[in-house]
């Protein structure tokens, strides 16, 4: 089967209606990654986006890994599926939404900035901020406190009633 | 004001706690599915046995449909292989469907593993893993219980035991009957 005849099958298979037919490949094992067809730029340009929308997926296989670093088959399937649709011309949005359709949104590598993993985006800066009021609030007692003390000597409240009582009486009688 | 902050930060601590604990709790190799809940992606896919001929989910519309995708080479499929022969006995075909797709392996592989192992019913072929791709399959075995109405109600991701295939099963058919005795 021609190598640009495969490249359409897997693009019908990919974006025809629901129901309507998958071009059928008697090999089926090891089908050939698709290629732009002649522009050696446009086909540069597509491995290119490829590589970077791959960079953003997780591959389902070596969950550390991306799609585009990973050597799993199915990464490279993957790959195979973004590079097909950036021929048909969807963005990078859309390629992003195909795959989090289908594995959720624990394939994106970066999480989106929504529900729970809001917590992830914004814990280290909500945390920054309250410890820097602590902090801050911390300091601007002690500079308080140092002032009251430069101006009246501190008294010395930590006696007992009883200690101060013998202390007056002390000098009262000197 | 001084013991607002001796409160304050222990309490802060205490969502963090929480979310480690429930992160603990979770059983890291189990993935979500974002399938469960929503209507099963179309497809048409190649017989196995008969590349010309095709196998096509909307073929087995109003039955219920157990999904599975196996390969030749996947241990697991081994081991869970007897259950779907079970599933394949004891069900109404009219009823249930059972379809296996093999997934990321050569027919003739998968051919011979039926001979030795048994199996009849329909097996198809998934070129470029496409359609696994459009399911969110991990790997393999990877089953999906999909009820009457087209709604996928389980994915499991490991090989399937009796017990997991008669409850999931029978609660679709028991949701069947219910919407078919609604609509007459």
């Amino acid at each position: 089967m021609p190598r640009a005849w495969r490249w359409g099958a897997l693009a019908m298979a990919l974006f025809a209606a629901p129901g309507a037919a998958q071009t059928v490949d008697g090999a089926l094992d090891g089908i050939e990654r698709p290629v732009a067809p002649g522009d050696p730029v446009r086909s540069a340009e597509i491995d290119q986006r490829t590589a970077e929308i791959g960079a953003t997926l997780r591959c389902p296989i070596c969950r550390q890994q991306s799609v585009a670093e990973s050597s799993a088959r199915i990464a490279r399937e993957m790959q195979d599926v973004i590079r097909t649709m950036l021929m048909e011309g969807r963005t990078a949005e859309e390629i992003e939404a195909y795959f989090v359709e289908a594995y959720g949104p624990w394939i994106l590598l970066k999480p989106r900035a929504e529900g729970m993993n809001l917590i992830v985006y914004a814990g280290p800066g909500l945390a920054f901020l309250l410890g820097g009021f602590l902090v801050a609030r911390r300091i601007r007692r002690g500079r308080g406190r140092d002032d009251e003390e430069r101006a009246e000597p501190a008294a010395p409240d930590h006696l007992r009633k009883a200690d101060r009582r013998w202390i007056e009486a002390a000098i009262k009688e000197s | 004001m001084r013991g607002w902050w001796r409160w304050a930060l222990p309490t802060a601590a205490l969502p963090v706690l929480a979310l480690l604990y429930w992160g603990l709790g979770q059983d890291q190799r189990r993935l979500p599915s974002a399938l469960e809940g929503r209507e099963a992606p179309a497809f048409r896919l190649a017989n196995l046995y008969d590349p010309s001929d095709s196998v096509s989910l909307s073929d087995f519309e109003g039955k219920v449909v157990v999904l599975n995708y196996w390969a030749s080479w996947c241990i697991p499929c081994i081991s869970e292989h007897p259950v779907l022969v079970r599933l394949r006995e004891t069900y109404d075909p009219e009823e249930v469907a059972l379809i296996g797709v093999l997934f990321q392996d050569r027919p003739e592989n998968g051919m011979r593993f039926i001979e030795e192992l048994g199996g009849e019913w329909p097996l198809v072929t998934d070129p470029g893993s496409l359609t696994a791709i459009e399911y969110g399959v991990y790997g393999v075995p990877e089953t999906y219980f999909i009820g009457a109405d087209g709604v996928v109600a389980l994915r499991h991701d490991l090989a399937v035991t009796w017990d997991l295939v008669e409850r999931n099963v029978d609660s679709l058919l028991v949701a069947r009957r219910g919407g078919a005795a609604a609509g007459s």
